[in-house]
């Protein structure tokens, strides 16, 4: 009787063991799929910040606060626009200067939040390449999965993005912009118009290329863009950075402890 | 009482303009690019923080009369990466600031170089937008 428990223990244990290694013909087949959508997506992730003065030598532009030369004649829409937005940088005037919403700590927008000298991680999950930027903790979700753009939200900040494989190559098409952000630090305007392509891709192991081209027809008379060139910094980390002062913090430390004034 | 409010008006519109570092992320764009100045002092804080490291250096004149002078600098992540952290400057430390002065006159400079006492210079790479 005892040895009839043990063999019917035994058996137990050996069939709920060998459970795991007899997986059904469905999931063998997904996991497949997923495996060839892996091996297929080539590999973005990692920390990176954008070349400066290096860039140069690797036959790209120093670009600091804005995207030089690089844009095409503006509508007349455009040129009165930056007719005020111009002199935030170019102007004397404090009150003028500081109206920079990202001086408010307003979105920055893109493609400027690529001329901060902040880091970006690029992570892959399935359907999605995540863009995290040290910048503000900014967070660029752009959906791989064949979604097209989300009709129903917006205008937004930093836009809508989706994405696509094109060998190499991630192409990123962002639409569903508001207004209120400028394409750079100079002040160059767009509008909620704005359609912006990135093709970003590994040019080698250590660098990357985002080509990004701007459409906006009632800004700018035909499309123009540029290239930047990233560098790959696996010892760096994303660490915290705001961008809301202290000034303006209300301290309720200094309040518990402060000693109560005597009513009148 | 419409004396008053006027006080209030100009108080408010010269608010931002009086207090340089109340602004958030503000660039270099408030301070004198084209002057460099030199104070020497004792720290009476340093705070490594977000969004802007700022050094604060009692100054003490010939007359023996003492001011504050405010030195600021790039986000405490972006002086990381050149090699500065929350240690690196102790109150009671001697120091000498150099930097770009506010336009408004105000004592606060946009950090150009930082001088230990023991000569060690730091680099505070000022740009970040």
């Amino acid at each position: 009787m005892r040895n009839r428990f043990v063999n019917l223990a035994i058996t137990l244990v050996v069939a709920v063991s060998l459970q795991p290694a007899i997986p059904s013909r469905a999931q063998e087949q997904g996991n497949a799929a997923a495996g060839a959508a892996v091996a297929a997506t080539p590999d973005l992730s990692g920390v990176w910040s954008r070349l400066r003065d290096g860039a140069i030598s690797h036959g790209y532009e120093n670009y600091v606060l804005d995207f030089g030369k690089s844009d095409s004649p503006m509508t007349p829409w455009a040129a009165a626009k930056y007719k005020l937005t111009g002199p935030m940088y170019h102007g004397s005037d404090p009150q003028t200067v500081m109206s920079d919403p990202v001086f408010q700590c307003f979105p920055p927008g893109v493609p400027r939040i690529f001329l901060f000298n902040f880091p970006v991680q690029i992570v892959q999950i399935p359907g999605q390449v995540l863009m995290l930027f040290e910048y503000d903790h900014f967070v660029r979700r752009i959906y791989t999965d064949g979604r097209p753009h989300d009709a129903e939200q917006g205008p937004l900040w930093m836009g809508d993005s989706t994405g696509k494989w094109e060998g190499d190559t991630l192409v990123v098409d962002t639409a569903n912009f508001n207004d209120k952000t400028l394409i750079d630090r100079v002040g160059r305007p767009h509008s909620d118009a704005l359609h912006l392509v990135e093709r970003i891709r590994r040019i080698d192991p250590k660098f990357m290329e985002v080509a990004f081209t701007v459409e906006d027809p009632k800004a700018y008379t035909k499309p123009w863009g540029t290239k930047l060139i990233f560098e790959s910094r696996p010892d760096w980390k994303i660490m915290e950075q705001i961008c809301e002062d202290n000034a303006g913090f209300i301290d309720f430390n200094k309040k518990a402890t402060a000693t109560p004034k005597k009513g009148r | 009482m419409r004396r008053t409010s006027w006080k209030w008006v100009v108080g408010l519109a010269l608010l931002p303009w009086l207090a340089l570092p109340c602004f958030p992320h503000h660039g270099a764009s408030p301070y004198d690019a084209s002057k460099l100045t030199t104070v020497k002092g004792t720290v009476s804080d340093f705070q490594f923080i977000n969004p802007h490291v700022e050094i604060w250096v009692d100054v003490t004149d010939d007359k023996g009369k003492t001011e504050t002078w405010t030195g600021e600098a790039n986000s405490p992540n972006v002086l990381s990466r050149h090699g500065w952290d929350r240690n690196i400057i102790k109150k009671g430390d001697q120091i000498t600031v150099i930097g770009n002065r506010g336009k408004n006159g105000s004592k606060t400079l946009r950090l150009q170089k930082v001088v230990l006492a023991n000569g060690q210079e730091l680099d505070p790479n000022s740009l970040s937008d």
